[in-house]
């Protein structure tokens, strides 16, 4: 049952498992076996990329169905979960709140994990759980600001009491003094949920804030050293 | 780096990915709750058991939202992007598990086999479906049911040849000649 006779033998020994490898379905020794084949056949490895496009456009076709009643939920708790165990959300608008700010500064890692990758240097993603702070202004508790650690490191900031409106822009407070503006945003309804770079170490970072179009701070965090 | 919140159920993907990457959070929902269906059905038509399934969909949706900043459009579309995670996570957490090879019970897989029931016309109209129902359509039946076990309900040619109850060499090679001449229909020429 082997490939087409005009083949090399390699490469008639290991063709009709391409397909497979091509679909993710081979395993164990045989796909060790074929990609062994792969490292060194330049015909074999095009026939697996252009197999594999055309697996991944039959993707296409794959079955839709309703997941269970929560899915969504337990999604976010999730991402909850992953990147910071204990939030004790007040109430259900502010938990979904605090969870986009989770699953936004996982986001943050996540492209922080790859720019290290691609850059060799693979020391400096130690911790990757996020400082946090609470919003506030005048006392009272607007949101959280969350900063991963690293550099660049990842400001996510939610807003979710409802009294500051308008355009806002965040700005950060570095240990220098100096200050640094890192997004301007729309706060429609006292609502909102971002995620921004910061081009500063995260122990840099003294203070997050929201200052309106007038230049006034209307909310400020302090993080912790 | 201004998001005003539009996002909407019309919003193309694309544009629905660069707000995820951006950590927009209505993004974030309106990306979930348009794939779920599509991620949950992928995951259970392979593993068959729905809390598996979940667990499966729940992590592609991680890994996903995780990695939005480097989805690259000009290599595959969002949707292609998307399943491909889903299928290859519920691929290899299947892999020590299944003792027993089985038929995937979804309609939508005899169906497929025996190219009847075309789907509604919205599942029509997404990109990449109607290409794929035809080039599927050219395959001989045989064929047609095997490509189908593998490429999506994730059966490897063993199973297939058990489901199938033919020799492990003829599963092999009725995969291997379907993708190849499904290839040849979905893929530009220029490709090939
Ligand atoms: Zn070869």
């Amino acid at each position: 049952m082997n490939g087409d006779a005009r083949l090399p033998m390699a490469c008639q020994r290991v063709d009709e498992d391409l397909a497979s490898l091509a679909l993710g379905t081979l395993a164990g020794r045989e796909r060790a076996r074929v990609l062994e084949h792969l490292k060194g056949c330049v015909r074999c490895a095009a026939e697996v990329e252009s197999l594999s496009r055309a697996g991944d456009a039959l993707l296409a076709l794959a079955p839709e169905s309703e997941p269970p009643v929560g899915f969504e939920l337990r999604l976010m708790e999730r991402l909850r979960e992953e990147t910071r165990p204990s939030i004790e959300p007040r109430s259900r608008r502010r938990a979904v709140l605090a969870v986009a700010a989770v699953l936004i500064a996982t986001l943050g890692f996540g492209a922080e994990a790859l720019v290290h990758a691609a850059t060799t240097s693979p020391s400096s993603s130690a911790n990757p759980r996020p400082l946090s702070a609470r919003l506030t202004a005048n006392g009272k508790v607007l949101g959280e600001v969350f900063l991963t650690n690293g550099s660049p490191s990842w400001l996510s900031m939610t807003v979710d009491e409802g009294s500051v409106g308008g355009r806002v822009r965040c700005q950060v407070v570095l240990t220098s003094g100096g200050v640094k503006t890192v997004g301007t945003y729309l706060l429609t309804t006292g609502y909102g949920a971002w995620s921004m770079r910061v081009d500063a170490p995260a122990n840099q970072v003294r203070v997050a804030r929201l200052v309106n179009s007038h230049g006034v701070v209307v909310a400020r965090a302090t993080l912790p050293a | 780096m201004d998001y005003h919140g539009a996002w909407s159920e019309e919003v193309s993907d694309e544009a629905l990915m660069a707000g995820v990457a951006v950590g927009d959070e209505r993004a974030v929902l309106v990306f979930v709750r348009r794939y779920q269906r599509r991620l949950f059905g992928l995951a259970l038509g392979i593993v068959g058991d729905p809390g598996h399934a979940e667990d499966i969909a729940q992590e592609a949706f991680i890994r996903i939202l995780r990695h939005a900043s480097v989805y690259d459009a000009r290599r595959a579309s969002v949707s292609t992007w998307c399943l491909t995670i889903t299928r290859n996570l519920a691929i290899d957490a299947l892999r020590l598990r299944r003792a027993v090879p089985t038929a995937p019970d979804d309609p939508l897989f005899a169906n497929l086999c025996a190219m009847r029931a075309a789907p509604d016309d919205a599942v029509l109209a997404r990109d990449g479906v109607a290409v794929a129902l035809s080039a599927l359509a050219e395959l001989p039946d045989e064929q047609r049911r095997a490509v189908t076990l593998s490429a999506l309900y994730g059966r490897t040619a063993a199973e297939v040849a058990a489901l199938e109850s033919i020799p492990l060499g003829t599963a092999k090679s009725r995969i291997r000649l379907g993708l190849s001449k499904l290839r040849q229909s979905v893929l530009p020429i220029e490709a090939t």
